[in-house]
């Protein structure tokens, strides 16, 4: 009887020590789980981001693209719509002359995005490379559709929830 | 007494797998919990470290892929073919073969330089990038530049980033 009383006092022993050393064990793994937790929900924002720059990038490089003479006022309102700062100040001061131009050539710009990638993105602003095809017509084509490629460089900044291009250039062309 | 002694038992050994199961729970959080999967919304689902290596890696094996000379055609195909799957290599080397004779006969240089690069999509296992190359050709006296865009797509093995695919544009 005290035999047995004894070993079970040696298994509570044994098995107190063993739940102390799981329950540092969880503190420890407890803290750990949390800055991971932490750095991972940070993660998710910056990768996150990449698509919204990516998306960002890829509707206006498809509005810049996408010209008709025919709608030539939707067509520039639809660049517009996703621009900002100087870049949209091009588009809003001289959209009437950029109609005149476009009517007098009947310019046809029709064309979708292949890829686009990012080059950086921030908090507030990203610079993305967008790759695409398509075709041109214009009298000087005979108003008959020519490939054209082309390899764009936007500049994105965050303003009021979303992501604007503040400058789009040609990369050597 | 023994009723107690046997009751104090249970608790404990009940507390300990409990907390051995927070311990299991917690170690798969941190070392055993599947990346985020790769779609539109989140395409980058790696850190800025591992992409950036990548596509530094995509981007110096694709200038060293599509450069090469008439004057050292073969050597230049096994260096290119060093830096990519056993795949893409056998697939390279079939296209190449192909084009040998003409190239070497036509004495034809091509430096490509890659100008921009950007991610696509990225895990830790697999980067695509998009590269605005220039290219230059040279036959003869004559030069020729061309700009063009390719997608490469580079994985991660322990020979470290190797080019998987890439598709000219």
């Amino acid at each position: 009887m005290e035999k047995a009383r004894r070993g079970r006092t040696g298994l509570d022993v044994v098995l107190s020590v063993l739940v102390l050393l799981v329950a540092a064990l969880c503190v420890l793994g407890g803290l750990d789980v949390y800055r991971t937790h932490g750095e991972r929900a940070d993660a998710a924002v910056q990768q996150e981001r990449y698509g919204a720059v990516l998306a960002a990038a890829t509707a206006e490089a498809e509005a810049f693209i996408n010209i008709d003479y025919r709608h030539a006022q939707e067509s520039i309102a639809g660049v517009a719509r996703g621009a900002t700062g100087k870049f949209r100040q091009q588009y809003d001061t001289s959209s009437e002359g950029v109609t005149r131009v476009l009517r007098r050539n009947r310019s046809v710009m029709d064309g979708k995005v292949v890829s686009a990638g990012v080059v950086d993105v921030g908090r507030d602003s990203a610079t993305v490379i967008v790759a695409t095809s398509g075709t041109v017509a214009n009298t000087r084509t005979g108003n008959k559709p020519v490939e054209r490629s082309y390899r764009l460089q936007l500049h994105l900044v965050r303003a009021g929830g979303r992501w604007l291009t503040s400058d789009l250039q040609f990369v050597g062309q | 007494m023994a009723p107690d002694r046997s009751r104090s038992s249970t608790v404990l050994l009940v507390v300990l797998v409990l907390l051995l199961a927070v311990v299991a729970g917690e170690a798969w959080y941190l070392w055993l919990r599947p990346e985020p999967t790769v779609s539109a919304a989140r395409p980058v689902v790696t850190g800025q470290l591992v992409q950036q290596a990548a596509v530094e890696a995509a981007s110096s094996a694709t200038e060293e892929i599509l450069s090469t000379s008439y004057q050292d055609y073969d050597a230049q195909v096994s260096r290119a073919t060093s830096e990519m799957t056993d795949s893409f290599a056998a697939q390279y080397r079939k296209t190449v073969a192909r084009l040998r004779d003409r190239f070497i006969a036509d004495r034809t240089q091509l430096q490509v330089r890659v100008v921009r690069a950007g991610v696509v999509r990225a895990s830790s296992q697999q980067v695509e990038a998009l590269l605005f190359l220039d290219k230059y050709v040279k036959k003869g006296r004559q030069t020729s530049f061309t700009p063009y865009r390719a997608l490469v797509t580079v994985v991660h093995t322990e020979h470290g980033w190797l080019v998987a695919d890439l598709q000219t544009q």
